[in-house]
């Protein structure tokens, strides 16, 4: 059996298509309906999750500065309040503006390779957007606990202030670490993957 | 634009159809596969007029959409109606109802990476290396050596599967 072969019984599969029945109009709208599967669409839901998250920290942060839950006396203590809420803002409107781009994009104009390359580009911009956000949580966490303790470190004094500051950053650090390790454990194989298509298209 | 997208449909369904075969295994993956590239078709049947063949334009979505956008995900729980429609999808070329070449042809395409896939399905669809490089966004020149060393390997495949 060689190529030759196989090509006339491909021509035979070619008829057995040719005599499968038409799709219907009804079925054709209802496949259109079901269009969130493409990577486009689910990397731009997962990006409005990211988005809708950030919206809810950035009221809680307005709450606390308004109703001022931890009691908080001196104007320092409002310090990482007031930053968290810069930063949610920053990071809302990078996912904001990264969504509206994805938007944007029509892969359906593009050729293969050019399709491959915005895709990657798609998944990295996510996921480098990702890691901001992570790093950014990490900071918040740290500097949340940190302002909760200020009001001791009067009482504690200067040693035990900043061993308690160093312990928490510690922990946040121990945390940011494992968090690492964990995610090294879990690469993104769609990613390789299409990276992988890319060169050898490009070979 | 509903009624005649879905005429131009009809009368290029077996490209779709082969696509799905050549990229999916499973039934089920090649049914979400056609009905991912029927959606893609129709967001781009817009710009469509600017396209001088239909085959081609096909053909690139179809492509596009089977390797850069289509990823198995835990599949979701389809409303009644729905499966019912997916179920009305062509159940094309399964393999116990073929030849054995045809078997033997699948069996090899398997093997094959999805670039290699792509470039097997146009040239089994006797495209030209022009279309070729069109679809993919390659020279033709490295259309043609690609094409000579998978068409080895294949050859190989296949003999593996004889001996």
């Amino acid at each position: 059996m060689n190529l030759d072969d196989l090509k006339t019984s491909w021509k035979s599969i070619d008829e057995k298509a040719t005599a499968t029945q038409k799709l219907s109009e009804q079925m054709v709208l209802s496949m259109i309906k079901e269009n969130s599967k493409s990577t486009v669409s689910r990397i731009q839901n997962k990006l409005k999750k990211v988005a809708f998250y950030f919206a809810g920290l950035f009221v809680l942060f307005i709450a606390i500065l308004a109703g001022n839950p931890f009691d908080y006396s001196n104007w320092y203590e409002y310090v990482p309040a007031v930053a968290y809420a810069f930063l949610i803002v920053a990071v809302l409107e990078i996912v904001i503006r990264e969504i509206i781009a994805i938007g944007k994009i029509r892969l359906t104009k593009s050729n293969l390779h050019e399709s491959l390359e915005k895709i990657i580009q798609l998944h990295e911009t996510y996921q480098s957007v990702m890691e901001t956000v992570w790093k950014i949580s990490m900071i918040i966490g740290f500097l949340l606990g940190t302002s909760l303790l200020v009001r001791n470190f009067e009482t504690y004094g200067w040693t035990k202030s900043i061993l308690v500051i160093a312990a928490n950053a510690i922990t946040v650090i121990v945390l940011y670490l494992i968090a690492k390790i964990v995610f090294k454990q879990l690469p993104d194989t769609n990613l390789d993957e299409l990276k992988m298509n890319l060169n050898e298209l490009s070979e | 634009m509903e009624k005649e997208f879905i005429i131009l449909l009809n009368q290029n369904r077996t490209i779709l159809y082969k696509i799905c075969r050549v990229y999916c295994k499973e039934t089920d993956d090649r049914k979400d596969l056609f009905q991912e590239i029927v959606f893609q078709l129709w967001r781009a049947y817009p710009s469509f007029k600017e396209e001088a063949n239909i085959s081609t334009w096909m053909y690139r979505i179809g492509m596009n959409t089977a390797i850069s956008n289509f990823r198995k995900e835990k599949r979701r729980q389809a409303p009644v109606a729905f499966s019912t429609m997916k179920s009305a999808l062509p159940e094309l070329a399964d393999t116990e109802n073929n030849a054995i070449e045809t078997t033997t042809l699948y069996q090899a395409i398997d093997l094959l990476t999805q670039i290699e896939k792509a470039l097997v399905l146009l040239y089994l669809e006797d495209k030209s290396y022009e279309e070729m490089a069109e679809i993919l966004g390659i020279s033709k020149s490295n259309v043609g050596v690609k094409l000579s060393r998978i068409k080895t390997k294949l050859e190989k495949i296949i003999k593996s599967f004889t001996v």
